[in-house]
């Protein structure tokens, strides 16, 4: 569906995006994930032919975005960072005017802008004045927006930044479900958007793509990880020998603690789970023991491990 | 081309959704008011040299309308879709620079159009209550509405150039009036100064001469041929505007 091959762009002087190349396959919801200035949005407006890369080209719903552009535009919904719409416009009105635009059919347009204000919510604020609606209705208008031509792929831009988090919700529910009918490109610089909603991840830092795959694979894969935390009364230096000795375990850090305790982080050698073997050590030598648990990584320790690595 | 009615449409309904398209309206309406009364005023002290339409036309009133509407109307047109980013959403539509540019164009034209449609009612006034029907034949009239339309076409076609290269309404404004009075007075200034033999060479971009054949009902293919070439000129520099932001970097 989107076939990108080392696109770069540049601004007077400086480049937002170094040679990106990914794809995206039919079916796919994808999550852009980057921090702020990152290129996401100005990848994403090169793929919907907002703007021309400086060098390098893409092929977005089997059409060049340089020289297809208008193709490209029919097969694509995309929605800008910050949803603009013009403010004295009706949402009916307003829809109406964005399907004629894309090009449905005179005689489809009523049913489609029903059809998509009922699916996005906002059937009931379809005579409203878009000016006068609160930003949770207005980023639901921008989405009914991208939908209402039916396009073969999806391109939203941060669709959750600046609602609160129960529009939110109701946005990535939104996603979630369109995902099942469409494919989806999305951008996000918060974490547990993509691992709630999207099926691979491409994680881009400074114009480059640091890391590609699924949530799930992209946490194991960097699970320096998976440590064991244990707390126990015993001497530092001697839990140190004892618990880096375990068998799995690669290294452990020890520190002292009040009243005799001190804490372990126990590092394993791949993925292991150390706790049993770690209890088993403490019972062994009459330790006591008082904290035994196993941190789960995040998809943020990933992102800010991977985004701060080659610093 | 489809495009272009649907995106007039929508302009349309954004001027009449705008206060400043009413100001506008009111502001004209007095003008052009105040213009009339004057010309009854001119009327009834008998006759004079000039027709009560070269008055009208060529009077102080429609020019301050000439050089200040057109670039309060187009202000808004390209720079507040800039401004607000709802160029992004529209040009990743599948419409073209050129209807984009069309659309913006005409619509500012027809709203600048509809501002003279009531001064028809002072054209039948006239007509209706003068004894000497002559005052008021039909091709000066002609003649003077169609100066004022290619005068407006070339106006908005510099509002428009200007609107496109900004985000700011107010610089676009700024910019538009510069040089549309820029345009103006370089007209009268050479008309006024130039020696005999060049008089008619720099009567060929001067808008007050211009008018002034246009309201005694001349025209000529050359104004036609200068109006339309003008305002083919600035909206092509639009349209380079426009497009500016296709090229690569
Ligand atoms: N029109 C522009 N002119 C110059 N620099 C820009 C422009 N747009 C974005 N940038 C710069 O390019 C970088 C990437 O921006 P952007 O793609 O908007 O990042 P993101 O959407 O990931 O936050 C930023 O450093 C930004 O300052
Ligand atoms: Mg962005």
């Amino acid at each position: 569906m989107i076939q990108v091959d080392n696109l770069v762009k540049r601004y007077a002087g400086f480049t937002a995006v170094h040679g990106l190349t990914f794809s995206v396959q039919k079916g796919e919801i994808v999550g852009f994930l980057g921090p702020n200035g990152a290129g996401k949005s100005t990848t994403m407006r090169i793929l919907s032919c907002f703007m021309p890369a400086s060098s390098g080209t893409a092929v977005v719903a089997g059409f060049d975005i340089h020289q297809q552009s208008l193709e490209v535009r029919r097969r694509i919904g995309y929605m800008p960072e910050n949803v603009p719409l013009y403010p004295e416009m009706r949402v009916e009105e307003y829809l109406n005017f964005r399907a004629a635009l894309k090009g449905v059919p005179r005689a489809k347009r009523k049913a489609r802008v029903g059809e998509v204000s009922e699916r996005c919510g906002i059937a009931d604020v379809s005579r409203k004045i878009i000016g006068q609606l609160s930003k949770g209705y207005r980023q639901r208008v921008g989405l009914a927006d991208t939908l209402v031509h039916d396009p073969e792929l999806i391109i939203l831009d941060e669709p959750t930044i600046g609602l609160d988090p129960n529009q939110i919700r109701q946005v990535r529910a939104m996603i979630k479900d369109l995902g099942r009918t469409h494919t989806v490109l999305l951008s996000t610089h918060i974490l547990p958007e993509v691992e709630m909603t999207c099926s691979r991840v491409l994680i881009i830092n400074r114009g480059r793509i640091v890391a590609s795959d699924t949530p799930e694979n992209l946490k194991r894969l960097r699970m320096g990880g998976g440590e064991t935390l244990v707390e126990l009364r015993a001497d530092a230096a001697q839990a140190k020998t004892v618990l880096a000795g375990l068998p799995g375990a690669r290294g452990a850090d020890v520190e002292s603690l009040n009243g005799g305790w001190c804490r372990a982080t126990l590092h394993p050698q791949r993925e292991e789970d150390l706790r049993e073997a770690a209890a088993e050590a403490a019972r062994g030598r009459g330790w006591s023991l008082r904290e035994l648990t196993r941190r789960r990584q995040t998809l943020e320790d990933v992102f800010v491990q991977i985004t701060t690595e080659d610093d | 081309m489809r495009n272009v009615a649907i995106l007039f449409k929508r302009e349309m309904l954004a001027f009449f959704c705008s206060p400043i398209a009413y100001i506008v309206g009111v502001c004209v309406l007095g003008l052009t008011g105040i213009s009339f009364n004057m010309i009854v005023v001119i009327l009834a002290e008998g006759p004079s040299d000039y027709t009560p339409l070269m008055w009208f036309f060529n009077g102080m009133f429609t020019w301050i309308i000439l050089l200040v509407v057109p670039p309060v109307l187009t202000m808004r047109l390209f720079a507040d879709e800039k401004r607000t980013g709802t160029i992004e959403a529209l040009m990743t539509a599948p419409v073209r620079d050129t209807e984009y540019v069309a659309a913006k164009f005409l619509s500012g034209l027809f709203f600048f159009c509809i501002l003279w449609l009531p001064t028809l009612a002072y054209v039948w006034v006239l007509r209706h209550f003068s004894q000497d029907r002559t005052t008021l034949d039909f091709g000066p009239v002609a003649g003077g509405y169609l100066g004022l339309f290619l005068m407006g076409m070339l106006l908005v076609a510099i509002g428009c150039m200007a609107s496109a290269s900004t985000r700011n309404q107010i610089i676009a404004a700024v910019l538009a009036f510069a040089i549309s009075c820029a345009l103006f007075f370089a007209g009268i200034y050479f008309y006024l100064n130039a020696a005999g033999g060049n008089r008619e060479f720099y009567e060929s971009f001067s808008m007050l001469a211009h008018m002034q054949d246009f309201s005694r009902g001349v025209v000529e293919w050359k104004r036609l041929v200068f109006y339309l070439t003008g305002a083919g000129f600035f909206l092509f520099v639009t349209h380079r505007i426009v497009q500016a932001r296709r090229w690569k970097t």
